[in-house]
This record gives C-alpha cells, sequence and structure tokens, in this order.
C-alpha cells in the first residue's frame, strides 16, 4: 500500500464489490485489519451500494414494448431503415427551407409587395441571390394559403417526436403513421396555378436587371442547414481562443448536434464518445471537449470520416492504447454562427 | 390476427433467453425478422428501462429514449457483430442516448425547471435496504432515518453527473461486471474503477450533507 495514501478510497469501492485481484485485496485485508476509518467508510459505501440498488424505479409503462414494436414496424415499412438522421436531415432541412421560401414568396405575392416589375417598393439591394422559379412558387402556394395562420417556423422543424399510445392491433392494415410521427414530406410537384399569373409579354419585356414575381427573393440568407453542419468558414479569434491548438478542433453550429454526430459515428465504428472524461466544467463558453474512442482496427477509418466531416488537425495515424485508440478533440461553435 | 399474435404470444411467455437461442433471435432479427426483434425488446425491456431512468430520473424522458434506443438498435442491428453480448451492446446504445439527451441545451434549461421524478414517500420508506434500519454502531448514514436518507439520496443522484450516474446504475443497480461496465461505456478498466469511487465518495458526502 502507497504510505502516502493513507486512505485508498478508490480500493475500498473496489473491494466492496469483490472486483480486486487477489494482491490488492490482501494489502486491502491488511489495511482495514489496522485502519477504523477506512473500515467504517467501506460499511458507508456498501450501505449506499445497497441503497442505490434498492431504489424504487417506476415499472416499465404498459404497452411500451408495443410501442417500440409499432415503431420499428413503421420503419421497416417506409424510411431507409439504416440511414443515419444526419444523412436523412439534409434533404429534409432542403425540403423544409425550400417551403419556408416558398411560402414567403407566395404570401409577398399575394400581397402585392412585388408586383410590377421595376415595384420601387423593391430596394435594388435584394435582387436575386437565391432565385425561386415560378413553378416552385406555384407549388407552395397551396399549402401557404391554408397555413397562413400558422408560424412558418414549424414548417422548418422535422417531427421527430415521441408516438402516440395508441396501439393498433396486430394484423391492422399499415396505416398512415400518427401525425407525431410523420416527417415532412418534399413538395409535390406544382398542381396549381401561380396566384397572380403575369402576361406573359409583361415578363419578356421586362429588362433583365428588374425584379419579378417569379424570380423573386431573398435578401442573402442563409439556408438553415443541419444543426451540426460546420460553419462554413473559420470564424478567427473566437475559435482560435476556445480550442487547445494542439488538438483537433470541429466547429458547428450546434455542440449537442455536434456531439450527437460523433456518438453516432463512433457507435458505429464499435466504439464510443466520452464527454465525461475531460473538465467540460472548465471549458469555455462555446467549446465542448470530447474524446472519441473506437477498437484500433477502426482507428484510420475513424479520422478519415472525421476528416470529411470537416474536423481540423486530425492527426495522420491513430494512437493506440490498450487496442483501442482515441482522439481528443473540441467541438466549438462560433457566436455568430447561423442556427444558433 | 390470430397466428402471428399466437406466436408473439408464445415468444413473450418464453423463459427468460439463454445465451445461445438468444444469439438465434439476434440472427433472426438481423435479417429483418420484426418479429424475432419483438422478442428482443420484450426481453431486454425491463434492464433497458431501468437504466436508462436511473440516468434520467425522468419517466417521460426515459420513455422517449428507450424507444429511441430499439430503434437505433434495430436499424444499427447490420452493424452488430456479436463482439459483445447483445445486451452490452444495446445498453451501450441506451446509455449514449440517454447521455446525449442530457446533453442538449434544450433539454437543460427544460429540466433545470422541470422537476425531475420524486420517489414518492412510502415508496422510500418501503424500498429502504433492512440492514439500514437498525444496526449497533450507526455511521452518520446509519443514523439518518431511512425515508429521509432515500430522500437525500434520490436528491444526490440528480445532482451527480449523469456520467457518475451512469456507472451507478450500471454497477450498484444492474449489478454489472466491472469489465461489462468498461464495455458499455467505452472507457478503460481504471477509468470504471476510478469513476466508481468518485460517485460513491461524492453520493456519501451529498447524503451526509455536504455539497457532492
Amino acid at each position: 500500500m502507497n504510505p502516502t495514501d493513507r486512505h485508498p478510497k478508490e480500493l475500498l469501492s473496489v473491494w466492496i464489490d469483490g472486483a480486486l485481484g487477489a494482491e490488492e485485496r490482501a494489502e486491502v485485508d491488511s489495511h482495514l485489519a489496522e485502519c477504523p476509518t477506512c473500515r467504517k467508510l467501506t460499511e458507508e459505501l456498501r450501505l449506499l451500494s445497497g441503497a442505490v440498488a434498492e431504489e424504487a424505479v417506476p415499472p416499465v409503462p404498459t404497452g411500451l414494448a408495443d410501442r417500440i414494436r409499432w415503431r420499428v414496424r413503421g420503419e421497416a415499412r417506409g424510411r431507409a431503415p439504416h440511414a443515419p438522421f444526419w444523412r436523412r436531415a439534409v434533404p429534409l432541412t432542403a425540403a423544409a427551407s425550400l417551403a419556408a421560401a416558398g411560402i414567403l414568396v407566395a404570401v409577398m405575392v399575394r400581397e402585392g409587395a412585388f408586383r410590377g416589375t421595376g415595384d420601387p417598393a423593391v430596394p435594388p439591394g435584394i435582387v436575386e441571390e437565391q432565385a425561386i422559379e415560378a413553378p416552385a412558387i406555384s407549388a407552395l402556394e397551396r399549402p401557404a394559403r391554408d397555413r397562413a395562420a400558422e408560424p412558418t417556423t414549424r414548417t422548418e422543424k422535422p417531427a421527430e417526436i415521441a408516438p402516440s399510445k395508441a396501439v393498433p392491433p396486430d394484423d391492422a392494415p399499415a396505416p398512415a403513421p400518427p401525425e407525431r410521427w410523420a416527417r415532412p414530406e418534399p413538395a409535390a410537384p406544382p398542381a396549381t396555378e401561380p396566384l397572380v399569373p403575369r402576361p406573359e409579354s409583361e415578363t419578356q419585356e421586362r429588362p433583365a436587371s428588374t425584379v419579378t414575381p417569379e424570380r423573386t427573393l431573398v435578401r442573402k440568407r442563409e439556408a438553415p442547414g443541419p444543426a451540426w453542419a460546420p460553419v462554413p468558414e473559420a470564424r478567427g479569434l473566437a475559435t482560435a481562443a476556445r480550442a487547445d491548438a494542439e488538438e483537433a478542433t470541429w466547429e458547428v453550429r450546434d455542440l449537442a448536434a455536434g456531439a450527437a454526430v460523433l456518438r453516432d459515428l463512433a457507435m458505429e465504428l464499435g466504439g464510443e464518445l466520452d464527454t465525461a472524461s475531460r473538465p467540460q466544467l472548465f471549458a469555455l463558453p462555446g467549446a465542448m471537449p470530447v474524446e472519441v474512442r473506437v477498437p484500433a482496427a477502426r482507428g484510420d477509418e475513424l479520422l478519415e470520416r472525421l476528416r470529411r466531416l470537416g474536423v481540423k488537425g486530425v492527426p495522420e495515424s491513430p494512437k493506440e492504447e490498450d487496442g483501442r485508440v482515441g482522439l481528443l478533440l473540441t467541438l466549438t461553435t462560433a457566436r455568430d454562427a447561423p442556427g444558433r | 390476427m390470430g397466428l402471428r399474435r399466437g406466436m408473439l404470444e408464445a415468444m413473450s411467455d418464453a423463459p427468460v433467453t439463454p445465451e445461445a437461442s438468444e444469439h438465434e433471435w439476434v440472427e433472426r432479427a438481423r435479417s429483418g425478422d420484426r418479429d424475432a426483434f419483438d422478442r428482443l425488446v420484450r426481453a431486454h425491456l425491463p434492464r433497458v428501462w431501468k437504466v436508462v431512468w436511473r440516468v434520467l430520473r425522468h419517466e417521460a424522458d426515459t420513455e422517449d429514449v428507450v424507444q429511441e434506443t430499439f430503434l437505433a438498435a434495430w436499424r444499427s442491428l447490420a452493424n452488430f457483430r456479436g463482439e459483445a453480448a447483445f445486451s452490452t451492446w444495446l445498453h451501450r446504445i441506451a446509455v449514449s442516448r440517454a447521455l446525449n439527451h442530457l446533453d442538449r441545451a434544450g433539454e437543460r434549461l427544460r429540466r433545470a425547471s422541470d422537476p425531475l421524478d420524486a420517489v414518492p414517500d412510502g415508496e422510500a420508506g418501503r424500498t429502504a435496504p433492512a440492514e439500514l434500519l437498525a444496526h449497533p454502531d450507526p455511521t452518520p448514514l446509519r443514523a439518518l432515518e431511512a425515508r429521509e436518507r432515500m430522500r437525500r439520496l434520490a436528491r444526490c443522484l440528480e445532482l451527480l453527473p449523469a456520467p457518475w450516474r451512469a456507472v451507478l446504475a450500471l454497477r450498484d443497480g444492474e449489478g454489472m461486471a466491472y469489465e461489462e461496465i468498461a464495455s458499455v461505456l467505452g472507457v478503460a478498466l481504471g477509468t470504471v474503477r476510478s469513476r466508481l469511487a468518485r460517485s460513491r465518495i461524492a453520493l456519501k458526502r451529498c447524503v451526509e450533507g455536504e455539497s457532492p
């Protein structure tokens, strides 16, 4: 026993679990024989361990297994079951962005904001940064009309919600999933005429530099990409101040979403993301130090995947320890990054 | 309805799966057999539920995370190589999802203003270990009245960092071996030992009235 470690608390904790090797156990036994403080501590630790074990846990809710089965059945029917969520999120977000933009344009067109060419209401600075062609507008007019009272932001949020509690019978035909399960579908092809059809002659005679209702929008607006998406360019000072220069860094829009991506990646490679082994309490705001660990055999794949995600400072080769490789990296987010 | 429900009920009523037959069910589920996967769900749901609740300590959140866990397991079955036991793999997903759930900023905010599940008084008194109730040489912990001790324990568990709650849930709640905990959490054995010791010491201090 290390003489400086008079009360080997860690060993005592392992001792009460009976998980010490013979040599360590003999040392602890010998120490306990002489140390009343540690005897008392082991007794208390054992007491606590028993109390934790016997703490009341709410029972499994009735029907939960059925709800899980129902979700699995729904999963197997409709959607690609093995696609990671971030791959699904991209088209969903794109569709949601398009829908939101379309609704905005439809409302503006309906209000007559841009009626007529060269309308002085249109500031010259708002030119086609992101033009939406007429079919896209017409395709979204009807939903916009129907949902005029709803905040448009609802369309931007993919539904990822717990299912209802209702459990259908086993042999029921595959029903449409309850609304809370549904993900937004991409916009349907245009089926209606535009709200404000414009005479063809008018649009043809229009000078090229003017703005038309069919080619309207949008003041330099960044499409709301997935929350984990890397920020396009380095934000300089903010990032550099938060991350250890020796360490890999990944700048994301949302730390938790970025961590979720890393966690799923790590798990896919048979490893894990550890957010506990590093001093989160001392992390600066907007930074999350984490460690990704995977089996050594998949270390190179991990590094390659991280590079493809846009993680900066990924080492050339993994460092192996106990058959695993680990990479320390810091997720950072700039204060002005979109999505915050 | 009849035949399929009959099969499911028969599977549900089957005794706890021995390793060999579980392997068979896993293989069938991997090949896309949803009934086989349902069997696995029913076999593992109680333990997964307990572990996730012990980490989250919130029933509705636990239900969400448990559902996501099994859904993720279904989606990822192709990646399950059998290097660890199915239950270990499943617990890895469950703990990971539970911790991830707590990582979300919005969730942290909500939990800060929304009280977690409280242990009902009756439950607390009833579940106090018998040995706590009478002892000739009371320690500070023993000196506390049992119901008060369990109430403090519940409160202190809420205050512990979630990864510490996870290790306590796996060891003290589920009685897992250190090696299995290391595999579930993806950390080295030494990390399990030290994290568990720190968790227990912090919990003891908290229950005795010190800050954790």
